[in-house]
């Protein structure tokens, strides 16, 4: 059989990690949008990742997001670039709970060490790294692809059997 | 548009990278991280295309790209929406976007990997702020140059450079007008000879050490790219680079007895190098370096690429007036300053680079060399101290190429590092085409073959 698990843990730890995440989305408007997430966590039984995202910010790509609409998450570490993509359905857009608000607090708290350690400026980091108004959002990955630049960019390491 | 598309001119610098997002036929998000994105003109953005195939092959069946740029100094970001118009595989654009990438590829050392395919142009229908942050910090603004002030101050330069009578007064009323007018602290004037496969340092201005005759190869680093694709390359963040000098330290061509240290700063951050063009040529590099991140903005590239190309014009011009008639000979001044009994030194010239040692110190190499070895062959056989710009033009043993022989450059590189070293000889330059030597003590001359 085909079917092998999208997110290994190999690929759980890393986007659990402190790696600068964005998302792209079809908007209302049936055009390509960007967001940025606010730190990640893989399901139990590794088959979905909940990522925490601005509405207010990201009021494009929220704005075509629905059960079941496509969507590409991509984490990437920024001192070696390394960078994977993933590629899924929405399962759900909720509010978030006390557990999810920690998480994404813990999440840019990490993050902005790692960006200030790498020369980034504090005024700066707090464009990107909103900690409040998030809304959570699932989204079960059927594919993983390899995306660090490179001449290896785009190479598919995984995908769910249809 | 809601923001006119020069507002976002310090976010594309490559130093936060951009992100692009595409839709595929079947409506399929993807997202990456962009290198560059390149701004053509007031409704037109250009996106390098190194590796990221899905957004290429997305945008060329859907035509539509979404990005987000971030400014690097202060970290608002903006959305474009972007219509696919066409690749473009050569040409101005393709050339600038290729060197700024060599610049940046070369300064993390990560070589081929960032050749550019092509520059993909887009027209920007939409430019607009994402909304920042509920929480931030007190943001520092940083001080921003007023539009166009720079640019002004640029062109008073130029036309004080151009007002000079002779080249060394073109080159240090460049520097001077660079460190007090515009406010660089580090900066260096470096000369290319045609054909030649390295730059050398004429002058520079705020370093421990003036570094005359050192030099850079063509390619390497921000001033070698500069001069080898004519194009100005601004780096604004180099915190996790690797600096240029050292490559050029780590050459194996690097001779340690013939090696003059490059000035540079310890840890610079940012860099802006512009080509000294003249005729289509590169004659030169203006350099100017900055400890800061973002020490440089794209009016600053304007400015020091304007005042560039006016230097070269002028350094041209000076050298076309030194091959005429020299102007009537100063009195010759009889030895003034001489003193030929404050003993001796000896001056080695090696044939096979025509580097010249002065008492086991290298001084220079090349044309300079040669002609400083020349000067003092006809002093020790004659005790003749002047000469003419036009008669060592015409000395066969000198073989000056033929009518590219930027006499007056070499000139003054010879005259600076002499000056440099203290040495006990001197060149002085009593009026237009003219050369004297003065000399403390007596040259004692040796011929050596090998190094």
């Amino acid at each position: 059989m085909g079917w092998r698990r999208v997110i290994d843990q190999v690929l759980a730890a890393f986007v659990q990690g402190p790696v600068m995440m964005i998302f792209a989305t079809r908007s209302a408007a049936g055009l390509p949008a960007v967001g940025r997430a606010i730190g990640a966590r893989v399901t139990s039984g590794r088959d979905a990742i909940d990522i925490f995202v601005s509405p207010s910010q990201w009021a494009d790509a929220l704005s075509g997001v629905a059960v079941g609409s496509q969507i590409a998450f991509t984490a990437c570490r920024p001192s070696d670039y390394k960078t994977f993509q993933f590629k899924g359905e929405v399962l759900d857009v909720t509010p978030m709970d006390g557990a999810d608000q920690a998480m994404a607090e813990r999440y840019a708290d990490d993050m902005t060490r790692v960006l200030l350690d790498l020369g980034v400026q504090q005024p700066q980091i707090d464009h990107w790294l909103t900690r409040v108004g998030l809304v959570r959002l699932r989204l079960q990955p059927r594919s993983t692809f390899a995306q660090t630049p490179g001449p290896g960019a785009g190479a598919q390491l995984a995908q769910v059997a249809p | 548009m809601s923001m006119p598309l020069s507002t976002i001119r310090d976010c594309l610098e490559g130093v936060i990278p951009s992100i692009v997002a595409t839709l595929d036929a079947a409506g399929t998000p993807n997202v990456s991280y962009l290198s560059q994105v390149y701004l053509v003109d007031e409704t037109h953005v250009a996106l390098s295309n190194q590796f990221f195939s899905k957004t290429v092959a997305n945008v060329k069946a859907t035509g539509r790209a979404a990005v987000v740029v971030v400014d690097g100094r202060t970290g608002q970001q903006y959305a474009l929406d972007l219509a696919y118009e066409r690749s473009l595989g050569e040409g101005e654009i393709f050339e600038r976007m290729a060197a700024q990438l060599k610049a940046i590829s070369s300064q993390h050392a990560v070589g081929e990997v960032m050749a550019l395919r092509s520059a993909d142009l887009y027209r920007v229908l939409d430019c607009r702020k994402v909304p920042g942050a509920a929480v931030t910090t007190a943001a520092k603004q940083p001080d921003l140059a007023h539009d166009g002030e720079r640019l002004a101050l640029a062109a008073r330069l130029a036309a004080a450079v151009a007002a000079q009578s002779d080249a060394d007064g073109m080159i240090d009323r460049t520097l001077d007008g660079l460190t007090r007018d515009l406010g660089f602290a580090n900066v260096m004037v470096l000369s290319l000879d045609e054909g030649a496969p390295r730059l050398t340092t004429l002058a520079s201005r705020g370093y421990a050490v003036g570094g005359v005759g050192s030099e850079v190869a063509l390619g390497d680093g921000s001033i070698g790219i500069a001069a080898a694709t004519l194009r100005a390359v601004r780096l604004s963040d180099m915190s996790r680079g690797r600096r240029f000098a050292e490559a050029v330290r780590d050459s194996a061509e690097i001779d340690a007895a013939r090696f003059i240290p490059l000035p540079g700063l310890v840890e610079p951050q940012s860099q802006l190098a512009a080509p000294m063009i003249s005729r289509g040529k590169a004659m030169g590099v203006l350099f100017a370096e900055s400890p800061e991140r973002f020490g440089f903005t794209g009016e600053d590239e304007d400015a020091l690429t304007l005042i560039g190309a006016q230097l070269a014009a002028s350094l041209r011009l000076a050298e076309l007036e030194s091959r005429e008639t020299a102007s009537a000979v100063a009195p010759p001044s009889a030895g003034a300053g001489d003193d030929l009994g404050a003993g001796s030194f000896r001056v080695r010239s090696f044939s096979f680079d025509d580097s010249v040692f002065i008492d086991d110190a290298y001084l220079i190499k090349g044309v300079p060399g040669r002609l400083l070895f020349h000067l003092l062959q006809v002093f020790v056989e004659t005790g003749r101290r002047d000469f003419t710009n036009r008669e060592i033009r015409l000395e066969p043993s000198l073989r000056l190429p033929d009518l590219k022989d930027n006499l007056e450059t070499r000139l003054i590189l010879l005259r600076r590092r002499l000056d440099e070293k203290a040495a006990p000889v001197r060149l002085i330059r009593p009026g237009r085409g003219q050369i004297r030597l003065e000399i403390q003590g007596t040259p004692r001359l040796e011929m050596a073959g090998g190094g």
